[in-house]
């Protein structure tokens, strides 16, 4: 391309420009000159020193890198999340796939839910606590995720990468739960009243998980809470109250399970690392 | 030693993969060789600290893997390279290799890049750095495993059949590439070639059903075979195993009949003198 100008930056100039003291006119005089004219950018070339490339090319790099990375990584970054967890959290596909999963079902809840069917707004509030269990096992099970044992053998640490995953999604699916059961003609208490079994559950699934596969966790858990909901039912009223689950009995009982499941979680957790004794 | 592992014991279930195993490792490249199940996999999750031991003890560069302060140590001077990678296939190969190095706490960005750019250099994946894992061939994956393994140049490489699947060239180039690490460090690497071990390692163990069968250099391992290897022009009584040869004599592995024209043994040779004729006992003889 032919300059539009007949002015050329002498070898002073150029000097300044590479060192960054040219100030602010001259180098953008200088930027906007050097992108016309061939025989000034090779007078540049024996002012930049191969460390001066070498960082220029760095710089680059970093800004492409930065650029490359998944706008919920760059968003977790800006929330305080460090690299190394902010990679671990979103690398994985058994996340994508515990997070397709909690949104399907959070759809489908909510298509139920529109219904506005009082049975099954029942339904639905009684299955609201077993999304976040599922999506919770499918975050970290060995199943979903293949490369954990090569992950097992680095030093970032099984427990960190578990309780990233699982509070994650957890976080996630629950917020999806609720959008999907406030739809329900029930009201905030009534919407709200699964939260707490819902949180035992998952740290429940946490916890078996320090015997046994993830996935065999999540059945177990989600056995027990059917277990609890059919007992419940049952236990007050002809025909089956589905949501006696929830009142004040089943709300201390779940303060009571989360408190058994965090113990045997912290007393037990290295058995989360595969290379631990038993 | 490297590598000390002893009265080790595994099982899963009714199987026993590892039965009171005792072997001790110097620095260099050795190589564990047997067939599936006997136990070598096994092994190299054991000494790789994604697998603990139910009985026995390991030490591993001085560590004990099974205190959880020497088992991050561990894992902070390993390299690993499991059977299956079980790489992320919608990643590019430089993304999942900068995965791995994030986990190996290579927190410095710019030294990250130059660490995982030495890497794929090594294995010759420069040119594929940008293609997703999904479109790699089962032999580009390998190197890939390989690539990350050899992150941060550790004190003890465990590689678990890293040249399956890698064509003549590769091999050779995965030959130089490990044998150069070898020279100061240690290596174990589990194999089905017997010309892999021939051509790159100082010692080799056989393993069979949990078990060591032989421990030793590779030409003394060849030299356990010395007069169990003869050819003749047609199979005889007492070979375990037989077959034509390229030169239209048939080789011969057992007992030789008095005068058997009997030839110097291969490391194949010893390997099926000590593992094949046991595994062949039960199997049906093959008609052509």
């Amino acid at each position: 391309m032919t300059p539009r100008t007949v002015w050329h930056p002498d070898a002073t100039a150029l000097q300044a420009y590479v060192d960054d003291e040219a100030g602010a006119a001259l180098a953008a005089s200088t930027e906007a000159h050097l992108l016309a004219c061939h025989t000034c950018r090779l007078a540049l070339v024996p002012a930049v020193t191969p460390t001066r490339l070498a960082l220029v090319r760095a710089d680059l790099d970093d800004r492409l890198d930065a650029a490359e990375r998944p706008w919920v990584e760059r968003c977790l970054r800006r929330l305080g999340l460090g690299e190394a967890d902010a990679r671990v959290l979103l690398a994985a596909p058994s996340m994508r796939r515990a997070w397709w999963l909690a949104v399907g079902l959070a759809l489908s809840l909510g298509l139920v839910a529109a219904g506005q069917d009082p049975a099954q707004a029942d339904a639905l509030l009684v299955f609201a606590p077993l999304l976040p269990v599922v999506a919770t096992a499918a975050s970290y099970a060995p199943r979903f995720d293949t490369a954990l044992a090569l992950t097992a053998a680095t030093p970032y640490p099984t427990m960190r990468l578990l309780l990233l995953r699982a509070g994650a999604v957890a976080v996630a699916s629950t917020a999806l739960a609720v959008v999907a059961a406030s739809a329900l003609p029930m009201g905030l208490a009534g919407t709200v009243s699964w939260l707490l079994p819902a949180v035992a559950l998952i740290v429940a699934v946490l916890a078996l998980s320090t015997w046994v596969d993830a996935g065999v966790a999540a059945g177990i858990c989600s056995a027990g809470w059917l277990t609890a909901v059919w007992t419940a039912g049952y236990g007050r009223a002809r025909p089956l109250d589905p949501l006696a689950v929830y009142d004040v009995s089943g709300q201390l009982a779940s303060i009571a399970l989360l408190g058994v499941a965090v113990v045997v979680l912290v007393r037990h957790r290295h058995r989360l690392d595969p290379g631990s004794p038993a | 030693m490297t590598v000390r592992v002893q009265q080790v014991s595994k099982r899963f279930g009714r199987t026993t993969a590892l039965d009171a195993f005792s072997v001790a490792l110097g620095s260099g490249v050795t190589g564990l060789l047997g067939p599936n199940g006997a136990g070598k996999t096994t092994l190299l999750r054991i000494l790789a600290t994604v697998l603990p031991p139910d009985e026995g003890s390991v030490r591993v560069l001085g560590l004990d893997p099974s205190q959880p302060a020497d088992r991050l140590e561990l894992r902070r001077r390993l390299g690993y390279l499991p059977q299956d990678v079980g790489a992320y296939p919608g990643f590019s190969v430089r993304e999942f290799v900068d995965y791995v190095a994030i986990l190996k706490e290579h927190t410095d960005r710019r030294a990250r890049r130059a660490e995982v750019d030495r890497v794929l250099e090594l294995v010759d994946l420069t040119g594929k750095a940008y293609a997703r894992i999904r479109s790699l061939s089962g032999g580009m994956r390998r190197r890939l495993g390989l690539a990350q393994a050899l992150l941060g140049s550790p004190d003890l490489l465990v590689l678990d059949e890293p040249a399956a699947g890698l064509d003549p060239h590769q091999r050779l180039r995965f030959r130089e590439l490990v044998s150069a690490v070898g020279t100061d460090r240690c290596v174990v690497l589990s194999t089905h070639q017997t010309d892999d071990v021939a051509a790159l390692c100082r010692d080799v163990v056989v393993v069979n059903a949990g078990r060591v069968l032989f421990h030793g250099t590779p030409s003394e391992l060849a030299a356990s075979a010395a007069g169990r290897v003869w050819r003749s022009e047609q199979r005889e009584p007492g070979a375990t195993l037989a077959w034509v040869s390229g030169d239209g004599s048939t080789r011969q592995i057992g007992s030789p009949p008095p005068g058997a024209d009997l030839v110097d043994p291969t490391i194949e040779d010893a390997y099926l003198v000590l593992v094949g004729a046991k595994a062949l006992d039960d199997a049906e003889p093959i008609a052509v």
